[in-house]
């Protein structure tokens, strides 16, 4: 199978999780799949084809994301659990930032080498946790002591903030930074590149 | 064009450093002898305040040594955050004050975020191997580095708190969401919006060089391109970028 067919499978693969993670309203996988999409339509946009991908890195991805799906169609209420998730979810931010970068670069006429192009995906893989915590934070603020009482409130943010901020946003950054220069290193060793992209020319 | 280093400035330099050390090190003695109104442990804050100090003290170093020879006005901006926070939490203005943590954030965020600006700009206007677009890239660049440097700072809050078994710094994970959800978001967006009314007054270029620090950056930049001198044709100023 030629490797357009390959990113369109995968490509359609992107939109089912987001499909179904928006369903089942799970946001960690949204972001990862709304993440895949997007980055493939850029892809189209710019190139007028789909054979810019690597497929053997984007199979990672698609398989980060279901993991991540399969951790998180349980609920999760224990600290073990929490922990676990976060493991899992981790690898996938890591390589949100790392997509995140290579949007960015497509977009623009931006030119990276290796340090700079660590340090920015290392940055913005810490995004997606910033608006994990976003999802609990601002519908607090807005919605305090209207739509629930003081204590309600109180014990679904215990709950909630214990699992989203304890469980995911340290666990998850501190991974997302761990696969990040894993699959950094693999990246600059092997002189792959997730995407065929001509501003990425000086490693 | 090397960056003028006068005696006299060592001196001055000298005397900053020697104010950061004689501050931190009273401040230390009243804070282990009682004296620090601060209604926090005093471990913590006799640790805050040898961490804030060494901070203080790098960039004045940095001048005496002439590694890093920055304006003043950068030096101050940036040392002024440190010592808002050890002196401010020295003074329990955290528990006093109820806004005080969302100030604090958010002037730091204004202070990192700029001093990343300005990183970024000067690695564009020095270098050739790297290029980071235009203004607005450059921006939104910053404002995503500069809002993730805000969750290093809360893991490293949330880091000290597991690693000593306090809870001095992540007051709660609910601190955690405002300071970053708020703070660090109001002081990247205010960071964002004075930097372009400023670029569009004056050029990025202007900038840059107001920095004046074309002696060292010119050195640093050749060597980040890995240019010998041969190869390096002119000043940077007619370096060549995609697109130009």
């Amino acid at each position: 199978m030629g490797s357009k067919k390959i990113n369109v499978a995968l490509f359609v693969i992107s939109l089912l999780c987001l499909i179904i993670s928006t369903y089942m309203w799970k946001e960690i996988m949204m972001a990862t799949s709304a993440t895949m999409v997007l980055f493939y339509v850029i892809c189209y946009i710019r190139r007028s084809d789909m054979d810019l991908l690597k497929p053997r890195l984007c199979l990672v991805q698609i398989v980060l994301m279901a993991i991540g799906m399969l951790s998180l169609w349980n609920e999760i209420d224990t600290i073990a659990s929490i922990q676990v998730d976060g493991f899992l979810v981790g690898p996938c931010m890591g390589l949100c930032g790392i997509i995140a970068i290579e949007a960015i670069i497509l977009l623009s006429d931006v030119r990276l080498d290796r340090l700079m192009y660590s340090l920015m995906g290392l940055f913005s893989c810490m995004l997606p946790c910033i608006f994990m915590g976003a999802t609990i934070y601002y519908p607090r603020i807005l919605q305090y002591d209207t739509v629930l009482t003081i204590p309600e409130m109180e014990a679904a943010e215990s709950m909630l903030l214990n699992y989203y901020i304890n469980g995911m946003f340290y666990f998850t950054v501190g991974f997302s930074v761990l696969s990040l220069i894993v699959v950094n290193h693999i990246l600059v060793k092997k002189k792959v590149r997730l995407i065929t992209c001509d501003n990425v020319k000086e490693w | 064009m090397m960056t003028e280093y006068s005696s006299k400035q060592r001196v001055f330099d000298i005397c900053f450093m020697l104010f950061f050390i004689v501050l931190t090190s009273v401040e230390i003695y009243l804070a282990m002898n009682g004296y620090s109104p601060a209604d926090f442990a005093e471990t913590y804050v006799v640790f805050t305040l040898i961490v804030c100090g060494i901070v203080e003290c790098i960039l004045p170093i940095m001048r005496i040594t002439k590694k890093f020879i920055c304006p003043y006005w950068f030096l101050l901006f940036i040392t002024s955050v440190p010592v808002l926070h050890s002196s401010t939490l020295f003074l329990g203005f955290y528990k006093t004050f109820k806004y005080w943590d969302i100030f604090a954030h958010t002037f730091a965020s204004i202070v990192v975020g700029t001093v990343v600006f300005l990183a970024l700009a000067i690695i564009e206007h020095y270098t050739t191997r790297v290029h980071l677009g235009s203004v607005p890239v450059m921006m939104f660049l910053a404002f995503i580095m500069s809002w993730g440097f805000g969750v290093i700072w809360e893991m490293y809050e949330s880091g000290y708190d597991y690693l000593f078994n306090d809870a001095a710094m992540s007051y709660s994970m609910f601190d955690t969401c405002r300071d970053l959800l708020i703070s660090d978001l109001l002081g990247c967006t205010l960071t964002d919006v004075v930097i372009y009314l400023i670029i569009r007054k004056y050029s990025l270029k202007a900038v840059v060089e107001s920095m004046n620090l074309s002696g060292f950056m010119v050195a640093a930049g050749k060597k980040w391109d890995k240019l010998t001198m041969d190869d390096y044709q002119g000043s940077y100023l007619h370096r060549e970028k995609p697109g130009q």
